[in-house]
């Protein structure tokens, strides 16, 4: 008998051990949080504002699950962009406008000789007209993007607009391809006359032709040309870039660079369109004869003395101008 | 009027993509275009989750926000829908959304992407409810029909979830309680500006 | 480059130096705008030649797409 009772004893001491055992797998179960170790939405956000996983579908750009950062750009598009094109493109027009009528048109100061002297040559003139219309059509097809919602659509109507906006998307889209050819035409042809340098500073401080009063020399550009240069070689190959990265979306980068390359490209751009109205108003109704320097591409050689007495002496030395005597009727120089 | 919302429940979605075929076959959706999908974070790991994503339709949306043609409305319901014969595929709703959910028939812009294709919360678009119009541009019109997203309906462990946000977020928060955690209602705060407490 | 006249002896009178260009005006400018409709115009035919459907952009090898409709991307979706 005493077998048995060590028997049962044993029996209920084992069921007892396993019983707690047993006991504590569910428990310890119970306490662990599934969620402890899960991803959590608020931290992902706070590391990178960008949740990314994996997609079973080719298209690896929806891998991104949550960008708020479209909450950003959209607060740059629609508010910020609009104030910056709004300020910068009316006020450049409000400046000109106070220019012309305090200052009036520069006018020739010796009149015209009559005589003209060859300042672009026809291929120049090309480059120029073909970098120059596309331009236009760029910028107004580019502010159409822009501004055409809040300032064309309550005007048109929905489908009138769409339709334009559809055809003007076209235009931006491919005359994109020969305002670069134009760019960089430009950067090549007219390097050059374009390196800043000591004659430069003199101009600056004395004004140059259509600020102050008086024609400080210079070579065949001088600095304020020089400046449009450069505006048009950095500020072209800026919108340039930026606008194949959006033409191309998602090649060369994922969601940030694109809302990136937009912000770069609507504001280089905003900002080139004052800085060539600016350069509009001077070739037009600025300054009297500079017109005449894209038109027919020559001069008048009185015009090339007051605001280019350094280049017109380098063409006289190479036999391009006449060397002879001027409006002016001084003897020989 | 009920303010239609997704709601994703992250721990229960087995990444099954049982949505996302719903969803493809109910509106004919072409190859490449994808209105649903579904994510996997930190796929493998411990606490790896899979949240199931479309077009959150949300509250003062930033796709219509930023169109140029302000092509989007906004439904009685809360659904954000668009017109296809206004859009000019310029791509600028993809990158003002926050959930990726603009899709596009080409991958190109060359200024030609064709036009927008997003989750329309199975509500078709302007055209006139269940005409054949509709569907081939926009897909089945369900909620005219009195029925509920499709991907939802099929959702084999429930967790997406689809419907007037005020029920959703009850489900969502009983559950939550019942078994003791949650890991969030994936996107809400983004989308609507409000979450969940539980 | 620019294409100037030959060097010219500067002791020669001055009205045998080219101081004017003869083209008028226009013809630069007319030049430009054609050459610019041309090049959009062919870009945009080369462009939308190499353009790739999401169909086919976003599809894996093995699958056997034949013709993916054009319900909901339209008939030149
Ligand atoms: C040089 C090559 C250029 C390329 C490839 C290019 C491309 C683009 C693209 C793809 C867009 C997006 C909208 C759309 O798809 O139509 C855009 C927008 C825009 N572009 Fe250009 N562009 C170029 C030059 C310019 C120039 C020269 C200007 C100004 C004069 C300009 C002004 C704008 C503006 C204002 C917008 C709208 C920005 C916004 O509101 O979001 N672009 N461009
Ligand atoms: S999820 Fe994207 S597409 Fe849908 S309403 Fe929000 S911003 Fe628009
Ligand atoms: S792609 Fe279409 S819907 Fe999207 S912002 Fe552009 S025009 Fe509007």
């Amino acid at each position: 008998m005493a077998s048995l009772g060590r028997f049962i004893r044993l029996t209920v001491g084992a069921c007892a051990f396993l019983l707690v055992i047993a006991a504590s797998v569910p428990c310890k179960a119970q306490q662990v949080n599934p969620t402890a170790s899960s991803v959590n939405e608020q931290q992902l956000l706070q590391e990178l504002n960008r949740i990314q996983g994996r997609v079973s579908i080719p298209d690896q750009r929806s891998g991104v699950l949550e960008q708020p950062a479209g909450r950003d750009w959209r607060e740059f598009r629609n508010v910020t962009l609009r104030w910056i094109g709004g300020i910068t493109i009316i006020g450049m027009i409000a400046v000109l406008v106070i220019f012309y009528l305090t200052r009036g048109m520069v006018r020739l100061e010796s009149g015209r000789s009559g005589r003209t002297i060859v300042r672009f040559s026809a291929f120049e003139r090309f480059v120029h007209w073909m970098t120059a219309t596309c331009f236009i059509v760029l910028a107004i097809s580019g502010l159409n993007i822009t501004f055409g919602r809040p300032l064309l659509l309550p005007l048109v109507g929905f489908e009138a607009f769409s339709e334009w906006s559809q055809w003007a998307k076209y235009a931006h889209n491919y005359l994109s391809f020969p305002f670069t050819i134009g760019v960089a035409l430009i950067f090549l042809m007219w390097i050059a006359g374009n390196i800043p340098n000591k004659v430069d500073v003199d101009w600056l401080k004395r004004g140059g032709g259509i600020v102050g009063h008086d024609h400080p020399p210079a070579y065949r550009f001088n600095a304020g040309q020089k400046a449009i240069y450069w505006i048009v070689v950095i500020g072209g190959g800026a919108v340039a870039v930026t606008g194949y990265e959006l033409m191309f979306p998602f090649y060369l980068s994922g969601i940030e660079g694109m809302q990136l390359a937009q912000i770069v490209h609507s504001v280089v751009a905003v900002l080139f369109i004052a800085a060539m109205l600016g350069h509009i108003y001077i070739g037009t109704i600025g300054m009297e004869g500079a017109f005449d320097a894209m038109g027919t591409g020559d001069v008048d050689l009185n015009w090339a003395k007051e605001h280019h007495s350094l280049w017109v002496e380098e063409e006289q030395a190479k036999g391009h101008a006449p060397s002879g005597g001027t409006s002016r009727p001084v003897a020989a120089e | 009027m009920a303010r239609m919302k997704f709601l994703c429940d992250a721990d229960r979605c087995i990444e099954c993509n049982a949505c996302v075929t719903a969803c493809k076959n109910e509106h004919e959706v072409p190859w490449g275009i994808n209105r649903r999908r579904v994510v996997t974070i930190n796929d493998g790991k411990p606490g790896e989750r899979s949240v199931s994503m479309a077009c959150m339709h949300c509250t003062d949306a930033p796709c219509a926000a930023v169109c140029p043609v302000n092509c989007f409305y906004t439904t009685a319901d809360g659904v954000v829908l668009h017109s296809k014969d206004l859009c000019i595929g310029c791509g600028y709703c993809f990158y003002a959304c926050p959930f990726g959910a603009p899709q596009y028939p080409k991958v190109g812009n060359f200024g030609s992407r064709g036009k927008m294709d997003k989750c329309t919360f199975c509500a078709g678009g302007p055209e006139a409810d269940g005409s054949r119009e509709e569907y081939e541009k926009y897909g089945a019109n369900r909620l005219a029909e009195g029925k509920l997203p499709l991907c939802a309906e099929m959702c084999s462990t429930k967790s997406l979830l689809a419907g007037d946000g005020e029920i959703i977020a009850q489900i969502y928060k009983e559950r939550v309680m019942k078994r003791g955690y949650g890991s969030g209602a994936w996107g809400w705060k983004t989308a609507y500006r409000e979450t969940i407490e539980s | 480059m620019r294409r100037r006249e030959a060097r010219r002896d500067p002791w020669q009178p001055n009205n045998s130096v080219r101081t004017s260009q003869s083209g008028s005006a226009m013809k630069a400018f007319v030049a430009a705008l054609l050459f610019a409709a041309i090049a959009a115009v062919g870009i945009s035919i080369l462009l939308n030649i190499i353009q790739e459907p999401s169909s086919v952009a976003f599809t894996t090898g093995g699958a056997r797409v034949g013709d993916p409709g054009n319900n909901l991307v339209g008939p030149n979706g």
